[in-house]
């Protein structure tokens, strides 16, 4: 000890200092965040769940317990069931299609040898905008005289459709948008994944005789990309199932309630009815949909994918 | 039958030549080291050889085959890694029977369809059994239902070893596979590497940076600095019979010393500080005294071992002021410092890293190898006399090169 004499007073200073904290320091530090969380957060999902078992209307001073009355209405009104199977049939197509193309763009990109910033900044690009200014200017593109849309179809020959008031398109018009929106930004996601992959294992997989990209692909980069695949699998979910706006500004849900989604009738019950107590039963399916997707994504996956 | 030929390979970068024109044959059953200090192309070799890189020109040859134009999967080569390279989501098993699933038809390789096929129940059979032969050589019996990630860094090398064997390639690639071991493994696996060569009488081509890696595996090591080769040869020959001081620097640790010479014309010898007044005239095959005389720097290299303890005043003798001191158990290595520190002659001529031509420094003191048994009465800060054996002597030019060239010597032809 006497041969360092400068530093060895520091650490028990330190530790006298820790225990000098009183007992109730501590939680007193946690306070804020705690509060902020428990105001914002917990306690607004515990009221709407609460709400969703009454039969409260905005602005009414009273209201009464009537059980599940407001989920049996749910699931067996056939407009909410409209809702609830639209927001499924969106997601089976925006998920799939969003993994899809963003994963092959990131691929592309990722083997060009030069520009490669130039094309990230390019399909980056819709991530960055506001999706309701968007989808005023996809209003117009897709408008059944003047739109782009529209002029290019019939360019090649093809009959012009009138998207958003067309049952069979609507759907598919908000899906499309949405997708334009968001897969610069599962891209990017993808990109950081292909970039972590070693070198040294495509190289392992040349030398031991995997001479086509298709091999390489299968046997090095879609399973070392399997942890970005996840996250981002779990992302677009989630994202889609948040597909609001352009509902909103394009078409409200119609043509008759053909665009008639969860977060919408949500919104429409809630707002416009007044109908409180329903508004949040949908909530409370939604919340639950959404917390069982994300679980069993979690689980089914972290075994496969983590090695 | 040669495994491998290169013919005047070349390689840059843009207007950065990483190799320019190497030569090397390799025989089959044989172990090649290309050994040099980072940066002087041994693994851009390897990776040219392997196919992983280009040349920019000259010509590679595998089994008699010019492969220049093939895939590195069509020369049937395997290549280790440094970093090992395990496929992490594959198990041992399946990292092992990669290359064996890759060289099948690919029809065999289709997701769930394949399972059907009548062919793969066979194939299936003949990889397990190639693959449990491969392991139990390797002694991995027990691990072939594990993960890399589970394995220790040894447990990995054995693997990507296994990987490399179980197809029974023309030639052996190794990048530094033994560099992220611990010392005690690399010694360990070392002799396992050597080993399991002569079990296989395959032919490997071993990158390292390690000279005593170089030294102990190979038949032959390939010395390379900045792209060129310097010297090929057996370990003993570069270590006895360097080409320039660049190898006989790189090669034997402790590294060998270079002293400046110069010869007055009273016929003294200055060396390390002392003038000797006894002294050979011809050393390494040079005339030193006529070489100096046309007014030449002379540098004479003495490895360590070839100096001996021997008592004051002897007439050939160096003196010079012990200053350190490391036993080592079975050898003593002393440090010794010059009596006259100004002087030119007295210092331990060092080429830097990486370079032929002559920017040598003065570096400090001469390193002596001893017999352990001179620990009992040295002590420091004692003077000392050294005798060089001048017959182990090299002569150098203050370019580096070997005066002599890199003909046998009289005693090794003796021998």
């Amino acid at each position: 000890m006497t041969a360092f004499p400068s530093n060895p007073s520091a650490p028990p200073v330190e530790r006298q200092r820790e225990s000098k904290l009183p007992l109730l320091e501590k939680p007193l530090y946690l306070l804020p965040a705690f509060g902020l969380m428990l105001t914002f957060v917990v306690i607004p999902t515990a009221v709407t769940i609460a709400i969703g078992f009454t039969d409260w209307e905005l602005g009414l001073p009273d209201f009464s317990f009537i059980g599940f009355e407001n989920y049996t209405e749910l699931f067996t009104n056939p407009d909410y069931r409209k809702s609830l199977f639209n927001t499924l049939m969106l997601n089976c197509f925006v998920v799939p299609t969003s993994l899809g193309i963003s994963l092959a763009l990131a691929l592309a990109i990722n083997s060009l040898s030069r520009f490669q910033g130039f094309w990230q900044t390019v399909f980056f690009l819709p991530v960055t905008t506001s999706l309701v200014a968007m989808s005023i200017v996809w209003r117009w593109m897709l408008h059944p005289q003047f739109g782009l849309v529209n002029r290019l179809l019939e360019m090649v020959g093809l009959q012009s459709v009138n998207w958003l008031n067309n049952q069979s398109t609507v759907l598919f018009a908000i899906g499309c948008i949405s997708i334009w929106q968001l897969v610069g930004y599962y891209m990017v996601l993808f990109l950081a994944g292909l970039i972590a992959i070693p070198k040294n294992l495509y190289e392992a997989a040349k030398v031991d005789g995997a001479s086509s990209s298709i091999d390489r692909f299968i046997h090095v980069t879609w399973p070392m990309l399997g942890p970005t695949s996840l996250f981002v699998f779990v992302i677009v979910v989630i994202k889609s199932f948040q597909i609001f706006d352009t509902v909103k500004v394009l078409t409200q849900g119609d043509p008759n309630k053909a665009s008639e989604i969860m977060l919408y009738t949500l919104y429409s019950e809630g707002f416009q009815f007044f109908r409180m107590g329903i508004a949040s039963a949908v909530a409370t399916v939604f919340f639950v949909i959404m917390l069982l997707l994300t679980l069993y994504q979690m689980r089914m996956f972290e075994r496969h994918v983590h090695y | 039958m040669t495994q491998l030929k290169l013919q005047n390979v070349s390689k840059k970068f843009g207007k950065n030549v990483v190799l320019s024109d190497i030569n090397l044959e390799v025989e089959d059953g044989e172990f090649v080291s290309l050994v040099g200090p980072s940066g002087c192309g041994k693994t851009t070799l390897l990776r040219i050889i392997a196919g992983l890189e280009s040349t920019s020109g000259g010509q590679v040859a595998i089994a008699e085959q010019n492969v220049n134009q093939l895939d590195p999967a069509q020369r049937n080569v395997a290549m280790v890694f440094q970093s090992y390279a395990l496929y992490p989501h594959k198990t041992v098993y399946e990292n092992i029977a990669f290359p064996l699933r890759m060289q099948a038809p690919w029809a065999t390789r289709l997701p769930l369809v394949a399972r059907l096929l009548p062919a793969r129940q066979s194939l299936d059979r003949e990889i397990r059994s190639k693959v449990v032969e491969t392991a139990s050589i390797m002694g991995l019996d027990n691990l072939l239902d594990r993960k890399p990630g589970q394995l220790s860094g040894g447990q990995r090398q054995r693997v990507a070893l296994a990987r490399a064997m179980v197809r029974n390639p023309a030639l052996f690639l190794m990048d530094e596979p033994l560099s992220n071991l611990d010392a005690k493994l690399r010694l360990s696996m070392r002799s396992e590497i050597i080993e399991l060569q002569r079990r296989l009488s395959g032919t490997f081509v071993y990158v390292t940076h390690d000279q005593s890696e170089a030294m102990t595996m190979s038949n032959r090591v390939v010395l390379m600095d900045r792209g060129h080769v310097q010297q090929i040869g057996k370990p003993n020959e570069l270590y006895e019979n360097p080409a320039n001081l660049f190898v006989a620097q790189f090669i034997g640790s402790p590294t060998i010393n270079t002293l400046l010479a110069e010869v007055s014309s009273a016929k003294t010898l200055k060396l390390f500080g002392n003038e000797l007044r006894q002294f050979p005239e011809r050393l390494d095959g040079v005339d030193i005294i006529d070489y100096c005389h046309q007014n030449q720097t002379l540098l004479l290299g003495f490895r360590p071992e070839a100096f001996s303890l021997v008592a004051p005043n002897h007439p050939e003798s160096l003196t010079g002021i012990v200053h350190l001191i490391e036993n080592l158990g079975n050898e003593l290595l002393l440090t010794v410092q010059a009596e006259s520190e100004s002087d030119p002659t007295a210092s331990n001529w060092q080429h830097s890293p990486g370079q032929i031509q002559a920017r040598q420094t003065q570096t400090g003191p001469i390193v002596v190898r001893l017999s352990p048994r001179h620990g009992q009465t040295l002590r420091l800060g004692d003077r000392i006399s050294l005798l060089p054996d001048w017959f182990q002597s090299l002569a150098f030019s203050s370019q580096g090169e070997r005066l002599s060239g890199t003909q046998p010597r009289r005693e090794q032809l003796v021998a």
